[in-house]
């Protein structure tokens, strides 16, 4: 039961820290969305597969490949939430958490549901780039570009964010303007607008990882519904509204989860659940959530 | 496409909760949201209206009335509309349960109505511990499905094998069948992962597989699992030949042929095989939009029996015309027949096919080369390792 060889463990904690790269920029969106807006966005799962459905709808329809898509349907993806704040989540703001997430639950169950009637439950097919075909020999495993490619980018897109929200003088506008509506609005600032692009921004991220997912995963309307689940996880351990916790939390609960594949692979999909439970009794607030 | 779609959706709503005063009520449980509703699901349906239809409607002078249900997957969700059909609707007959544990769930419900249950569940426990008098199995048992390919390819050389198993009862009894086979033709399991139903990524087993020093990969998985486990080989380049054990073509229009190219499997009906089934396969098409999977073939082919067993045995009452499904052999669409056995098993063998190259692949959806055949006999569970009780009684 326990093998242990250390080539196989060092690659499956190189695919892990891949895996981390997602749970990363989902786990990202959500706690912007929870620490800026207040909202529990069930409906996150379902932007990232809205952003594997778009990229193929792209190529299908207009023939423009992965590279444009990984630009347009951040952008797609993101209008598309920012109809959806307008329309309906903004009216929650002054309510209870529960009913955000009650909300966003049932549009993900509506949005998805809608996807499978018209696209069917079967998976569609999307290719790699071909610039990004091949693999590296790391010496222990060997590396497909592509997923090299996707923790570049995946580091690089968490970090940038991280940085405009905690280093930026927008940034701290936003979470001024989170912390007390009013006063910020009195400096003239005007607080629904950027909330809503707020959440724009937060479901742009699950867009961009589901183009990114795309030619690796199975492309289906239920490919977001377990991993939102990992990303609320990630998000409780990490602590809630901790943008860098957040992060830092993914990739290190991909990491994780790539050892335990190693090790028992029948456990690799509680590990996460398990990490939860334990941080939840010992530090309710999370790893990097603050004391206050 | 999407259109009709839709409108096939609403259709079900409709069937389903329209009044069934007619004498003959088919009963459809299925998964028809789910991953498996691919395979099966709203094409089947249609399979099976076609059979009706080819039947001309009416069986004894009396309407065919078909009613549909989505099991969700969930073993009582299934167990409540077959006992809701059973007391209510008044069914005759209820098909498919294309999940194991539906039909483990079903199947008592139905023994004890004294209602054939004709299922697409590929469980043998169906056909051994739970064999029933009124119950055969449409589909290729989980026995026949991990041997059919398995013998020839340890023949053949591959005879280090590593299992990826979907870690419930229909991927463990696949891959207990299929070690057996492969121990018993000389090869040896090497290695196995169960993988959670919620997974996403398989590369980090694919790598396992790949240090294991196996020659084959069993994929005793299936739906959008075994698409994602065939984007990462490729991705990866793994040169370990991926062996499917339930592979249809939806699955590998999912995936991309180039992704599943050169991959040796067994299936149960393949619609370019002869002229028979293209022809079938273009009257299918022309109601769903794609050819037959061959869960689509296998409910035409079992709706079409019982009907005509129906009007042999004169009544819809279910021991008559259970007899006379067993008493007359099944036509298949590809030409020839197929019986029943005691434990409710059929006897038919199964194609063993090569996928083809992206650039062999011409005409849309052809993408299996049939290379040869496993015999009937080979893929049936011995008379004397079977557990079902039904065997020397009649």
């Amino acid at each position: 039961m326990f093998d242990i060889n250390v080539n196989l463990i060092l690659g499956q904690m190189v695919l892990g820290m891949v895996n981390g790269v997602f749970y990363a920029i989902l786990s990202l969106g959500v706690a912007i969305i929870f620490g800026l807006l207040g909202v529990i966005n069930f409906a996150h799962g379902v932007f990232f597969m809205l952003g594997a459905f778009v990229a193929y709808g792209l190529l299908q329809f207009f023939g423009l490949g992965y590279w444009p898509a990984l630009i347009l349907v951040p952008m797609i993806v993101g209008a598309l939430g920012i109809v959806l704040e307008v329309l309906l989540i903004r009216h929650l703001y002054r309510l209870e958490h529960l009913y955000g997430l009650l909300l966003t639950l049932g549009m993900a169950l509506a949005i998805e549901g809608f996807v499978r009637i018209v696209f069917g439950p079967q998976g569609l097919p999307y290719s790699m780039p071909d610039n990004l075909r091949g693999a590296v020999n790391l010496g222990f495993m060997f590396l497909p570009y592509y997923r090299a490619w996707v923790v570049v980018a995946g580091v690089i897109l968490c970090f940038a964010t991280w940085y405009v929200i905690e280093q930026t003088p927008l940034g701290a506008k936003l979470r001024a303007a989170t912390d007390n509506p009013k006063l910020v609005q009195a400096f003239g600032i005007n607080v629904p607008v950027m909330l809503t692009l707020t959440y724009g921004a937060g479901v742009a991220l699950a867009g961009f990882a589901g183009v990114m997912a795309a030619p690796i995963l199975s492309v289906d309307p239920s490919m977001g519904t377990n991993i939102v689940i990992i990303a609320f996880a990630v998000v409780v351990i990490g602590g809630m509204g901790s943008i860098l916790g957040a992060i830092l939390t993914g990739f290190g609960l991909g990491i994780l989860e790539g050892f335990t594949k190693a090790i028992y692979s029948e456990a690799s999909s509680t590990v996460i659940f398990v990490v939860m439970v334990i941080v939840l009794v010992t530090r309710p607030r999370g790893l990097f959530g603050k004391v206050g | 496409m999407m259109t009709r779609k839709l409108l096939c959706s609403v259709a079900v709503g409709a069937l389903a909760a329209g009044p069934a005063m007619a004498d003959v009520t088919l009963g459809y449980l299925a998964d028809l949201s789910g991953s498996t509703s691919v395979l099966s699901g709203e094409s089947s349906r249609v399979a099976i209206e076609m059979a009706i239809e080819d039947f001309g409607g009416e069986v004894l002078g009396e309407p065919i009335e078909l009613l549909s249900a989505d099991h969700l997957t969930q073993a009582d969700t299934g167990a409540s509309i077959v006992r809701e059909w059973i007391d209510v609707e008044g069914v005759d007959v209820v098909l498919s349960a294309d999940n194991s544990a539906v039909g483990l769930a079903a199947s008592p419900i139905l023994a004890e109505a004294g209602i054939p249950f004709l299922h697409g569940a590929s469980t043998s426990a169906l056909s051994n511990d739970q064999c029933e008098p009124l119950q055969i199995q449409a589909l290729m048992d989980t026995y026949g499905l991990s041997r059919a390919i398995t013998v020839p390819l340890v023949e053949s050389g591959n005879d280090q094998w590593f299992f990826i198993t979907v870690d419930y009862a229909f991927g463990q009894a696949l891959e207990a069948a299929g070690a057996a086979a492969i121990e018993e033709a000389g090869g040896a399991v090497v290695g196995t992962v169960r993988h959670s139903p919620q997974d996403i990524d398989f590369s980090a087993y694919l790598l396992e597989a790949q240090a294991s020093g196996a020659n084959a990969i069993g994929l005793a998985t299936f739906g959008s699992w075994q698409v994602a486990i065939a984007k990462q080989a490729d991705e990866f380049g793994m040169e370990l030949p991926l062996v499917p054990y339930f592979l249809g073509i939806t699955d590998v229009e999912s995936a991309g042929i180039e992704n599943l190219q050169g991959i040796r499997g067994a299936v149960q009906f393949y619609w370019n095989e002869n002229d028979a089934t293209r022809e079938f396969s273009a009257r299918f098409a022309e109601r769903y939009g794609r050819p037959p999977t061959f869960t689509n073939a296998m409910m035409y082919e079992t709706v079409r029996h019982y009907l005509e067993s129906v009007e042999a045995a004169g009544t819809t009452e279910g021991v008559a015309v259970n007899e006379a499904f067993r008493a007359t052999p099944i036509d298949m669409i590809r030409g020839g027949t197929t019986t029943v056995r005691e434990d409710g098993r059929q006897i038919r063998p199964m194609l063993i096919y090569q996928t083809r190259a992206p650039e062999e692949v011409t005409t849309d959806w052809d993408f299996f080369e049939i290379i040869g055949e496993a015999d009937a006999d080979s893929l049936l569970l011995p008379q004397d390792q079977s557990t079902c009780r039904l065997f020397g009684e009649g």
